[in-house]
């Protein structure tokens, strides 16, 4: 508490100064790394975490190292309010305050990470190997990071140093069970004066697993994917620095899913004077896949350019960061006519301040503007304000947006098998504008828009126990929804039905979350987590409470009226998740184990009594469940590290969602897995 | 011949005030739920042109008998997804039958208990050239199509008031689209499972 306090001090003291002066603050900033958890992401700045006016999760690297884990996905399951859903396009992707993955900004070191399979991004594509810490922002954070950000941002932080080091490390993990496993990692670290290199390789792979043998299809197919990261830093002088970084990956899967992507950011960190600091970014990143289905390829090729410039105003007691940029976005699909290209300029100002001492104030807005959607303005406040020494109240309101996606927009996928077709909506008026029911219908999609509101307290009442509460609302409207086109396209005959976007739904998210951190003794600390979720459509309200929706109870039952208590939400929402964890550390024999259980409450997938869509307490659910994972992990010498871990140990298969959902692999667990890695730190 | 007249123009005053005083003396038939199960609704799709061309024989159902029929005193018939009514025209369809009767329907929204007599006349439709009765497509008319489950599943709430070909009146609710309502195989799609209320009263619009 005390130490804390010393810390807090320390780095009100610094934080302003950080950037800029000489070698002796940037040590100070050292101590404060060390001493205390820093964040960037939620304001763009370095902030201690405890003091930032937004919910935000930082899982340390230490965290990864100790949970075994060797993806993105695994590590971010186990953290409070983030789930993973599978939705209806058989994707998988993270859910946030309920919000699902294409609402989610995933970034490394703050600049975004591109390729979506229907909006979700696919987590297992990016390994913790060479992560400093994960930083998760909870709530709209459009007014720093634009689109996408609407429920909030997950950004990797690569490891960076700033003293001189020259070490390395190898790792190497085998896992067994009801999947198998192989990762490879090897790191380099150096820096000597004025540069530095971070460098890192990742091999993964797997047989892969099936968890209905009985069906063709396997759950995962066999693949092997590398990442290599190369992160080189160079300082002309002590006010100029030149970061370039690096990255690339490959997957190959079942000898004919191919996936390639890379991003390079080039970054020029100029300290003008005390005051004033300058960054100049320069990134590109590029996603390919190529997959073949009944023999056809289809390509899927997406780019990103954006430079961006951001000013930072260092002064007494605020500080101010203003930024420019443009978005170059193309991408080149299959299924589209021909490469489309989306640009968009970017102007966005924060002013973090104290107009009191307790106080803490952040104001900040983004304005995009694109040549194919509307513009998007993107507002933002956010406040702490220290109530005594223990408790802490925390609250921000904030817009958020997602700009429509290239295949919302091009889309021309025709299924003649099935008897439809999907058009994005300047498809369907390039091809059909003529027909009058297609006139009918909007040209020009809206961004997906949102506000959120979180109000949060963090509390520390005695020196070992932490707690933090945070309620939540989102209210998001807009959203894009493929819908039928009444009537049809005359064209493509009366039998084909033809589908295309439009902004319609109005849903809501709300909860309230809790964290406790508890510290037993300098051996064993606690952590818990609870997340409380409603998710609504707001049209489906209105709909139940006009009496116009019916459902069967069974499939065979009369029809009867939907009552709004028997209403259950938005599908792939759980009501309840928690996490609790227990770790135990032995410095002296250099030893530590943990024990982590995560659960879930039951969850729809769709709608299976005929109400629409709408999903109601008769209908079938995913039963809810529980995944408790342990590790042990022992440093021999100070530079061999053995870990052995269970994950999934009651061996949770969810068998009994079975008959509910047949050949739906998504209702299914991987069983029991055990793994063992060996370190050896150089 | 005026004898006779009179005689009908008095019967019928009778029948009138019969009607009105719930005499006794005019017997109304019961009105009865019934149901009918795996009503096979075939249909041959050809793929080998765009758009699919359908054609095969509409299954056609006589809500008096509760049967499936031949002949042309049919109300409602079935090829696949496709429910069309034995009143107005042709719609133009490969294979289509006849329309020989007056017959009409109406898709009203209410649990089946719920719609307790015909609705007004004006909701009721009849086929025509290029338009049925009961729209089709998926979420449109009586079902919802999943694409992911490829399953036809009657839209709960829907009823559809029918007035038959020779002028009762009739609701029904169909239960399933799939053989023995057994889903889960696409062969035992097309096959119809229907509950009806059938009033024998001509022109009785009383559904319960």
């Amino acid at each position: 508490m005390f130490l804390n306090r010393i810390a807090a001090l320390l780095f009100s003291v610094t934080t302003f100064t950080c950037f800029s002066q000489n070698t002796a603050v940037i040590k100070d900033t050292l101590t404060l790394h060390t001493l205390d958890e820093i964040v960037v992401t939620a304001t763009r700045t370095m902030r201690q975490l405890s003091t930032v006016p937004m919910p935000v999760i930082l899982i340390s690297k230490k965290q990864i190292q100790n949970t075994g884990t060797t993806r993105l996905k695994e590590i971010l399951l186990e953290q409070t309010g983030i789930n993973f859903a599978t939705d209806q396009s058989g994707f998988t992707g993270v859910q946030m305050q309920g919000l699902s993955s294409e609402y989610v900004m995933v970034m490394i070191d703050g600049v975004p990470v591109i390729g979506r399979s229907s909006g979700n991004l696919d987590l297992n594509r990016i390994t913790v190997n060479n992560i400093k810490q994960i930083e998760v922002v909870k709530g709209p954070t459009s007014s720093l990071y634009g689109s996408e950000a609407l429920g909030g941002v997950i950004n990797i932080i690569t490891e960076h140093l700033e003293k001189d080091t020259s070490k390395g490390d190898i790792r190497y993990f085998t896992r067994v069970g009801s999947r198998n496993e192989l990762d490879l990692n090897t790191n380099f670290l150096f820096r000597k004066d004025k540069l530095s290199l971070v460098a890192g390789i990742n091999l993964n792979s797997s047989g892969g697993f099936d968890l209905s043998p009985e069906t063709v299809v396997k759950t995962t197919e066999a693949y092997q994917n590398y990442t290599g990261n190369l992160k080189v830093s160079y300082d002309f002088s002590k006010k100029l620095t030149l970061v370039a970084s690096q990255r690339y990956f490959y997957e190959e899967q079942a000898e004919r899913n191919f996936q390639r992507d890379w991003n390079s950011n080039i970054e020029l960190r100029h300290k003008m004077n005390n005051i004033w600091d300058f960054e100049y970014t320069f990134y590109t990143t590029k996603f390919k896949t190529e997959s073949q289905f009944n023999s056809e390829v289809a390509v899927f090729n997406q780019t990103l350019t954006r430079p961006e410039i951001r000013a930072t105003a260092n002064f007494k007691n605020s500080t101010v960061i203003s930024g420019i940029g443009i978005n170059f976005d193309a991408l080149g699909r299959t299924f589209f006519g021909k490469k489309e290209t989306f640009n968009s300029k970017y102007i966005f100002s924060q002013f973090d301040f104290h107009p009191i001492e307790r106080m803490n104030v952040v104001v900040g807005a983004r304005f995009d503007s694109h040549n194919k959607y509307k513009s998007a303005f993107s507002p933002k406040i956010a406040s702490t304000y220290k109530i005594n020494d223990w408790i802490q109240a925390k609250a921000s309101v904030g817009y958020g947006f997602k700009a429509p996606d290239f295949r919302q927009l091009f889309f021309n996928f025709n299924n003649a098998a099935g008897g439809y077709v999907v058009l994005g909506t300047q498809t369907l008026h390039n091809l059909y504008g003529s027909a009058p029911n297609v006139q009918a219908t909007s040209k020009d999609l809206k961004p997906e828009n949102a506000i959120g509101y979180n109000f949060g307290l963090e509390i520390k009442p005695i020196a070992n126990l932490k707690i933090h509460t945070n309620i939540f609302r989102n209210d998001i409207k807009d959203l894009i929804n493929t819908v039928a086109l009444p009537g049809g396209v005359a064209d493509l005959g009366p039998t084909t039905a033809v589908f295309y976007y439009e902004n319609r739904d109005q849903v809501f998210t709300q909860g309230i979350e809790f964290d406790i951190n508890y510290k037993f003794s300098e051996n064993v600390r606690f952590t818990g987590g609870y997340q409380y979720l409603e998710a609504k459509d707001k049209e489906d309200i209105r709909k139940i409470e006009a009496g116009t929706i019916f459902l069967r109870r069974t499939p065979n039952s009369p029809s009867e009226i939907l009552k709004k208590e028997a209403y259950f939400g938005l599908s792939n929402r759980s009501k309840h998740t928690a996490n609790a964890k227990l770790f135990y550390t032995n410095l002296k024999h250099n030893f530590s184990a943990n024990i982590r259980a995560i659960y879930r409450s039951k969850y729809a997938l769709f709608d299976t009594n005929n109400s629409q869509n709408i999903i109601d307490r008769y209908d079938d659910f995913v039963a809810g469940n529980t995944q408790v994972n342990v590790s042990i992990q022992k440093t021999f010498f100070g530079i061999m590290n053995l870990q052995f871990g269970i994950d999934n140990i009651g061996n949770e298969k969810g068998l009994k969602n079975k008959n509910k959902f047949q050949n739906t692999d998504a209702v299914l667990f991987l069983g029991r897995s055990f793994y063992t890695s060996v370190r050896f730190n150089l | 011949m005026r004898n006779l007249k009179s005689i009908i123009g008095i019967a019928f005053i009778g029948l009138l005030a019969g009607a009105c005083n719930n005499n006794e003396e005019i017997v109304l038939e019961p009105v009865a739920l019934k149901s009918v199960i795996n009503i096979h609704a075939p249909l041959t799709t050809d793929y080998s042109v765009n758009p699919p061309s359908e054609s095969g024989d509409f299954t056609k159902f006589s809500l008096r008998l509760g049967t499936v029929v031949s002949n042309d005193l049919w109300d409602i018939a079935f090829r696949g997804t496709s429910i069309i009514v034995n009143g107005g025209s042709e719609i133009g369809l490969t294979d289509e039958p006849m329309r020989t009767g007056n017959g009409a329907l109406a898709l009203e929204t209410g649990t089946f208990g719920s719609i307790v007599e015909a609705p007004m006349s004006t909701a009721f439709k009849q086929d025509a050239t290029d338009t049925y009765a009961l729209t089709k497509g998926s979420g449109n008319g009586w079902y919802t199509y999943n694409r992911q489950t490829n399953q036809i599943s009657p839209i709960a709430g829907k009823v559809i008031v029918v007035k038959t070909n020779d002028g009762h009146y009739a609701k029904i609710e169909i239960i399933s689209y799939y053989k023995d309502n057994d889903a889960s195989k696409a062969e035992n799609g097309r096959y119809y499972s229907f509950n009806y209320v059938y009033n024998p009263n001509t022109g009785d619009n009383k559904l319960e």
